[in-house]
Protein backbone atom coordinates (compact mmCIF):
# COMPACT_ATOMS: atom_id res chain seq x y z
CA UNK A 1 0.00 0.00 0.00
CA UNK A 2 1.38 3.38 -0.93
CA UNK A 3 1.47 6.49 1.18
CA UNK A 4 -1.24 7.94 -1.05
CA UNK A 5 -3.42 4.89 -0.44
CA UNK A 6 -2.86 5.17 3.30
CA UNK A 7 -3.78 8.84 3.21
CA UNK A 8 -6.85 8.05 1.10
CA UNK A 9 -8.01 5.51 3.68
CA UNK A 10 -7.51 8.03 6.42
CA UNK A 11 -9.46 10.57 4.39
CA UNK A 12 -12.32 8.12 3.91
CA UNK A 13 -12.49 7.36 7.59
CA UNK A 14 -12.44 11.03 8.55
CA UNK A 15 -15.06 11.98 5.97
CA UNK A 16 -17.78 11.46 8.55
CA UNK A 17 -16.11 13.70 11.13
CA UNK A 18 -17.90 16.96 11.73
CA UNK A 19 -18.14 19.56 14.42
CA UNK A 20 -20.81 18.67 16.98
CA UNK A 21 -24.13 20.55 16.96
CA UNK A 22 -23.12 22.61 19.98
CA UNK A 23 -20.49 24.34 17.87
CA UNK A 24 -23.10 25.25 15.27
CA UNK A 25 -25.40 26.51 18.00
CA UNK A 26 -22.63 28.67 19.46
CA UNK A 27 -21.62 30.04 16.06
CA UNK A 28 -25.17 30.86 15.02
CA UNK A 29 -25.84 32.50 18.38
CA UNK A 30 -22.75 34.65 17.84
CA UNK A 31 -23.95 35.53 14.36
CA UNK A 32 -27.35 36.59 15.66
CA UNK A 33 -25.72 38.55 18.43
CA UNK A 34 -23.50 40.28 15.90
CA UNK A 35 -26.50 41.19 13.78
CA UNK A 36 -28.30 42.54 16.81
CA UNK A 37 -25.29 44.65 17.74
CA UNK A 38 -24.98 45.87 14.21
CA UNK A 39 -28.63 46.82 14.29
CA UNK A 40 -28.11 48.66 17.55
CA UNK A 41 -25.10 50.40 16.10
CA UNK A 42 -27.09 51.60 13.12
CA UNK A 43 -29.73 52.88 15.46
CA UNK A 44 -27.09 54.72 17.47
CA UNK A 45 -25.54 56.16 14.34
CA UNK A 46 -28.94 57.32 13.15
CA UNK A 47 -29.69 58.86 16.53
CA UNK A 48 -26.34 60.60 16.62
CA UNK A 49 -26.91 61.94 13.12
CA UNK A 50 -30.34 63.23 14.10
CA UNK A 51 -28.96 64.96 17.18
CA UNK A 52 -26.15 66.51 15.15
CA UNK A 53 -28.60 67.71 12.51
CA UNK A 54 -30.84 69.20 15.16
CA UNK A 55 -27.87 70.94 16.79
CA UNK A 56 -26.78 72.38 13.45
CA UNK A 57 -30.27 73.61 12.65
CA UNK A 58 -30.60 75.14 16.07
CA UNK A 59 -27.22 76.80 15.76
CA UNK A 60 -28.03 78.31 12.41
CA UNK A 61 -31.47 79.41 13.49
CA UNK A 62 -30.03 81.27 16.48
CA UNK A 63 -27.02 82.53 14.62
CA UNK A 64 -26.69 86.30 14.79
CA UNK A 65 -28.06 87.90 11.70
CA UNK A 66 -26.82 90.94 9.94
CA UNK A 67 -27.12 93.99 12.09
CA UNK A 68 -27.45 97.45 10.83
CA UNK A 69 -25.38 100.02 12.59
CA UNK A 70 -24.67 103.37 11.14
CA UNK A 71 -22.37 105.93 12.65
CA UNK A 72 -24.24 108.79 14.07
CA UNK A 73 -23.20 111.96 12.40
CA UNK A 74 -23.34 114.58 14.99
CA UNK A 75 -24.76 117.96 14.44
CA UNK A 76 -24.47 121.06 16.56
CA UNK A 77 -27.93 120.29 17.85
CA UNK A 78 -26.95 116.81 18.71
CA UNK A 79 -24.01 118.00 20.74
CA UNK A 80 -26.32 119.90 23.01
CA UNK A 81 -28.34 116.89 24.00
CA UNK A 82 -27.58 113.21 24.43
CA UNK A 83 -27.95 111.26 21.26
CA UNK A 84 -30.23 108.25 21.24
CA UNK A 85 -28.15 105.20 21.37
CA UNK A 86 -29.52 101.88 20.26
CA UNK A 87 -27.99 98.60 21.06
CA UNK A 88 -27.12 96.50 18.14
CA UNK A 89 -29.36 93.52 18.19
CA UNK A 90 -27.86 90.23 17.35
CA UNK A 91 -30.32 87.64 16.20
CA UNK A 92 -32.60 86.66 19.02
CA UNK A 93 -30.32 88.04 21.62
CA UNK A 94 -32.58 88.89 24.52
CA UNK A 95 -32.17 91.74 26.84
CA UNK A 96 -30.86 94.19 24.28
CA UNK A 97 -32.69 97.41 24.34
CA UNK A 98 -31.90 100.91 23.31
CA UNK A 99 -29.81 102.64 25.92
CA UNK A 100 -28.31 105.96 26.40
CA UNK A 101 -24.66 106.39 25.99
CA UNK A 102 -22.47 108.82 27.76
CA UNK A 103 -22.32 112.20 26.18
CA UNK A 104 -18.58 112.37 26.03
CA UNK A 105 -18.62 109.79 23.31
CA UNK A 106 -20.41 112.12 20.92
CA UNK A 107 -17.38 114.30 20.64
CA UNK A 108 -15.19 111.43 19.84
CA UNK A 109 -17.62 110.27 17.19
CA UNK A 110 -17.09 113.21 14.94
CA UNK A 111 -13.38 112.85 15.22
CA UNK A 112 -13.69 109.23 14.27
CA UNK A 113 -15.53 110.06 11.08
CA UNK A 114 -13.01 112.65 10.16
CA UNK A 115 -9.99 110.60 11.13
CA UNK A 116 -10.38 106.98 10.35
CA UNK A 117 -7.82 104.45 11.57
CA UNK A 118 -8.06 105.85 15.04
CA UNK A 119 -9.68 103.95 17.80
CA UNK A 120 -12.86 105.88 18.29
CA UNK A 121 -16.32 105.61 19.64
CA UNK A 122 -19.39 106.04 17.54
CA UNK A 123 -22.83 106.86 18.56
CA UNK A 124 -25.44 104.66 17.01
CA UNK A 125 -28.61 105.81 15.44
CA UNK A 126 -31.99 104.25 15.97
CA UNK A 127 -32.64 100.93 14.21
CA UNK A 128 -34.20 102.53 11.18
CA UNK A 129 -30.92 104.17 10.31
CA UNK A 130 -28.63 101.28 10.90
CA UNK A 131 -26.98 99.84 7.93
CA UNK A 132 -24.19 97.72 6.71
CA UNK A 133 -22.95 95.94 9.83
CA UNK A 134 -22.74 92.20 9.94
CA UNK A 135 -22.79 90.48 13.29
CA UNK A 136 -19.83 88.26 14.07
CA UNK A 137 -21.09 84.70 14.45
CA UNK A 138 -20.86 83.13 17.88
CA UNK A 139 -19.80 86.39 19.49
CA UNK A 140 -21.06 87.12 23.01
CA UNK A 141 -24.30 89.08 23.38
CA UNK A 142 -24.02 92.62 22.26
CA UNK A 143 -23.16 94.99 25.09
CA UNK A 144 -26.07 97.18 25.97
CA UNK A 145 -24.31 99.87 27.89
CA UNK A 146 -21.21 100.76 25.98
CA UNK A 147 -19.42 99.69 22.88
CA UNK A 148 -16.84 101.00 20.52
CA UNK A 149 -16.67 101.30 16.76
CA UNK A 150 -13.16 101.18 15.45
CA UNK A 151 -12.21 101.88 11.89
CA UNK A 152 -9.35 99.80 10.70
CA UNK A 153 -7.33 99.71 7.52
CA UNK A 154 -6.38 96.33 6.21
CA UNK A 155 -3.18 95.50 4.40
CA UNK A 156 -5.13 95.27 1.16
CA UNK A 157 -6.15 98.87 1.52
CA UNK A 158 -9.72 98.06 2.42
CA UNK A 159 -11.25 99.65 5.45
CA UNK A 160 -13.78 98.34 7.88
CA UNK A 161 -15.67 99.50 10.93
CA UNK A 162 -15.57 97.08 13.80
CA UNK A 163 -18.03 97.15 16.68
CA UNK A 164 -16.46 95.93 19.89
CA UNK A 165 -17.62 95.81 23.46
CA UNK A 166 -15.65 97.21 26.31
CA UNK A 167 -14.37 93.68 26.79
CA UNK A 168 -12.57 94.05 23.48
CA UNK A 169 -14.53 91.31 21.75
CA UNK A 170 -15.73 92.21 18.28
CA UNK A 171 -19.49 91.94 17.75
CA UNK A 172 -20.08 93.31 14.25
CA UNK A 173 -18.15 94.40 11.19
CA UNK A 174 -18.93 96.70 8.29
CA UNK A 175 -16.89 97.24 5.19
CA UNK A 176 -16.23 100.82 4.36
CA UNK A 177 -16.20 101.77 0.72
CA UNK B 1 -31.97 29.25 -6.61
CA UNK B 2 -31.71 26.80 -3.70
CA UNK B 3 -29.16 27.77 -1.09
CA UNK B 4 -27.13 24.62 -1.61
CA UNK B 5 -26.42 25.66 -5.18
CA UNK B 6 -25.25 29.14 -4.35
CA UNK B 7 -21.48 29.67 -4.44
CA UNK B 8 -19.64 30.33 -1.19
CA UNK B 9 -18.82 33.91 -2.12
CA UNK B 10 -22.47 34.74 -2.70
CA UNK B 11 -23.46 33.09 0.57
CA UNK B 12 -20.85 35.17 2.33
CA UNK B 13 -22.18 38.35 0.72
CA UNK B 14 -25.67 37.52 1.86
CA UNK B 15 -24.41 36.69 5.33
CA UNK B 16 -22.74 40.10 5.48
CA UNK B 17 -26.11 41.64 4.69
CA UNK B 18 -27.64 39.75 7.59
CA UNK B 19 -29.03 36.66 5.86
CA UNK B 20 -28.85 34.05 8.59
CA UNK B 21 -29.92 31.24 6.29
CA UNK B 22 -27.01 32.00 3.98
CA UNK B 23 -24.60 32.04 6.89
CA UNK B 24 -26.01 28.77 8.19
CA UNK B 25 -25.64 27.19 4.77
CA UNK B 26 -22.04 28.39 4.53
CA UNK B 27 -21.30 27.05 7.99
CA UNK B 28 -22.83 23.66 7.26
CA UNK B 29 -21.07 23.43 3.94
CA UNK B 30 -17.62 24.22 5.28
CA UNK B 31 -17.54 23.25 8.93
CA UNK B 32 -16.75 19.61 8.20
CA UNK B 33 -13.64 20.41 6.21
CA UNK B 34 -12.42 22.92 8.77
CA UNK B 35 -13.08 20.48 11.60
CA UNK B 36 -11.24 17.66 9.84
CA UNK B 37 -8.34 19.93 8.95
CA UNK B 38 -7.96 20.91 12.59
CA UNK B 39 -8.40 17.31 13.71
CA UNK B 40 -5.77 16.02 11.30
CA UNK B 41 -3.40 18.82 12.20
CA UNK B 42 -3.74 18.46 15.97
CA UNK B 43 -5.09 14.96 16.53
CA UNK B 44 -7.48 16.34 19.12
CA UNK B 45 -11.22 16.41 18.69
CA UNK B 46 -11.54 18.99 21.42
CA UNK B 47 -9.07 21.30 19.72
CA UNK B 48 -10.76 20.70 16.38
CA UNK B 49 -14.07 21.85 17.86
CA UNK B 50 -12.40 24.93 19.30
CA UNK B 51 -10.73 25.75 16.02
CA UNK B 52 -13.96 25.30 14.05
CA UNK B 53 -15.75 27.63 16.39
CA UNK B 54 -12.92 30.17 16.33
CA UNK B 55 -12.84 30.15 12.55
CA UNK B 56 -16.49 30.99 12.17
CA UNK B 57 -16.36 33.50 15.00
CA UNK B 58 -13.54 35.16 13.11
CA UNK B 59 -15.68 35.06 9.97
CA UNK B 60 -18.50 36.79 11.84
CA UNK B 61 -16.14 39.48 13.08
CA UNK B 62 -14.43 40.03 9.75
CA UNK B 63 -16.81 39.05 6.99
CA UNK B 64 -15.86 42.16 5.08
CA UNK B 65 -12.22 41.14 5.11
CA UNK B 66 -12.73 38.50 2.46
CA UNK B 67 -11.09 39.44 -0.81
CA UNK B 68 -12.07 37.24 -3.72
CA UNK B 69 -8.96 38.39 -5.59
CA UNK B 70 -6.83 36.55 -3.05
CA UNK B 71 -8.54 33.20 -3.36
CA UNK B 72 -11.75 31.32 -2.72
CA UNK B 73 -13.87 31.47 0.40
CA UNK B 74 -12.79 27.91 1.12
CA UNK B 75 -9.11 28.87 0.98
CA UNK B 76 -9.83 31.90 3.15
CA UNK B 77 -11.51 29.71 5.76
CA UNK B 78 -8.63 27.22 5.73
CA UNK B 79 -6.22 30.12 6.11
CA UNK B 80 -8.06 31.27 9.22
CA UNK B 81 -8.16 27.70 10.51
CA UNK B 82 -4.46 27.32 9.93
CA UNK B 83 -3.76 30.46 11.96
CA UNK B 84 -5.95 29.13 14.77
CA UNK B 85 -4.11 25.82 14.72
CA UNK B 86 -0.72 27.51 14.78
CA UNK B 87 -1.87 29.64 17.70
CA UNK B 88 -2.93 26.48 19.44
CA UNK B 89 0.48 24.92 18.81
CA UNK B 90 2.21 27.93 20.25
CA UNK B 91 0.00 27.75 23.32
CA UNK B 92 0.00 24.07 23.92
CA UNK B 93 3.11 22.75 22.19
CA UNK B 94 1.20 19.71 21.16
CA UNK B 95 3.26 18.89 18.11
CA UNK B 96 4.66 15.43 18.46
CA UNK B 97 8.27 15.10 17.28
CA UNK B 98 8.81 12.28 14.83
CA UNK B 99 11.43 10.59 16.98
CA UNK B 100 9.14 10.52 19.98
CA UNK B 101 6.39 8.63 18.23
CA UNK B 102 5.25 5.48 19.83
CA UNK B 103 5.93 2.29 18.01
CA UNK B 104 3.01 2.24 15.65
CA UNK B 105 2.03 -0.76 13.66
CA UNK B 106 1.55 1.15 10.49
CA UNK B 107 -0.79 -0.49 8.05
CA UNK B 108 -1.13 -3.50 10.23
CA UNK B 109 -3.80 -6.14 9.84
CA UNK B 110 -6.43 -4.13 11.63
CA UNK B 111 -7.80 -1.44 9.38
CA UNK B 112 -8.54 0.95 12.23
CA UNK B 113 -5.15 0.41 13.79
CA UNK B 114 -3.43 1.05 10.50
CA UNK B 115 -5.34 4.26 9.94
CA UNK B 116 -4.60 5.32 13.45
CA UNK B 117 -0.95 4.73 12.74
CA UNK B 118 -1.14 6.81 9.57
CA UNK B 119 -2.80 9.52 11.55
CA UNK B 120 -0.02 9.55 14.08
CA UNK B 121 2.57 9.55 11.33
CA UNK B 122 0.90 12.59 9.80
CA UNK B 123 0.81 14.27 13.18
CA UNK B 124 4.51 13.69 13.53
CA UNK B 125 5.35 15.60 10.35
CA UNK B 126 6.87 19.04 10.87
CA UNK B 127 4.13 21.67 10.66
CA UNK B 128 4.89 23.13 7.22
CA UNK B 129 4.83 19.68 5.62
CA UNK B 130 1.93 18.47 7.70
CA UNK B 131 -0.33 21.33 6.70
CA UNK B 132 0.57 20.89 3.05
CA UNK B 133 -0.14 17.14 3.15
CA UNK B 134 -3.35 17.61 5.12
CA UNK B 135 -4.67 20.28 2.79
CA UNK B 136 -3.74 18.61 -0.48
CA UNK B 137 -3.94 14.89 0.27
CA UNK B 138 -6.55 14.75 3.01
CA UNK B 139 -8.71 17.79 2.32
CA UNK B 140 -8.19 17.49 -1.43
CA UNK B 141 -7.60 21.14 -2.03
CA UNK B 142 -5.85 22.02 -5.24
CA UNK B 143 -2.29 23.21 -4.97
CA UNK B 144 -3.46 26.70 -5.78
CA UNK B 145 -6.12 26.66 -3.07
CA UNK B 146 -3.59 25.34 -0.57
CA UNK B 147 -1.16 28.05 -1.62
CA UNK B 148 -3.87 30.67 -1.07
CA UNK B 149 -4.70 29.24 2.34
CA UNK B 150 -1.08 29.02 3.45
CA UNK B 151 -0.03 32.28 1.87
CA UNK B 152 2.90 30.74 0.02
CA UNK B 153 3.69 30.25 -3.67
CA UNK B 154 2.21 27.23 -5.37
CA UNK B 155 5.66 25.81 -5.98
CA UNK B 156 6.31 25.83 -2.25
CA UNK B 157 3.14 23.84 -1.70
CA UNK B 158 4.13 21.25 -4.31
CA UNK B 159 7.53 20.95 -2.74
CA UNK B 160 6.17 20.58 0.79
CA UNK B 161 3.61 17.99 -0.24
CA UNK B 162 6.25 15.98 -2.04
CA UNK B 163 8.65 16.17 0.87
CA UNK B 164 5.89 15.38 3.35
CA UNK B 165 4.95 12.26 1.44
CA UNK B 166 8.62 11.33 1.30
CA UNK B 167 8.92 11.72 5.07
CA UNK B 168 5.89 9.52 5.60
CA UNK B 169 7.31 6.85 3.27
CA UNK B 170 10.65 6.97 5.04
CA UNK B 171 8.96 6.67 8.37
CA UNK B 172 6.88 3.73 7.23
CA UNK B 173 9.98 2.02 5.82
CA UNK B 174 11.87 2.56 9.03
CA UNK B 175 9.00 0.82 10.80
CA UNK B 176 9.29 -2.09 8.42
CA UNK B 177 6.06 -1.35 6.66
CA UNK B 178 5.43 -2.03 3.00
CA UNK B 179 4.87 1.40 1.65
CA UNK B 180 5.78 3.00 -1.62
CA UNK B 181 5.43 6.67 -2.47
Amino acid sequence: MSVLDALARMREQDARCEAPPRVEAAVLAAYRDGRRRTGNRWWLVAAAAAVTLFALLWTFSTRPKEVAIAPHRTTPAARSQPAPVAAVTAGRNPGIAPVRRRNRLLHVTRKAIQAPNRRTLYALTPPAERDGFVAVPYAPPFPTDEFEVVRVSLATGAKADVVAGVDGIVRAVRWVD
Amino acid sequence: MPLDQIPDAELLKRAVRGDELAFTELYRRRQGGIFRFALQMTGSQHVAEEVTQEVFMAVIRGMNAFDSARGSVQAWLYGIARNCVLRHFRRERTALPLGEMADVGVLSSSRDDSIDAVRRAVLALPEPFREAVVLCDLQELTYQEAADALGVPIGTVRSRVSRGRGMLASFFRSRDVRCVV
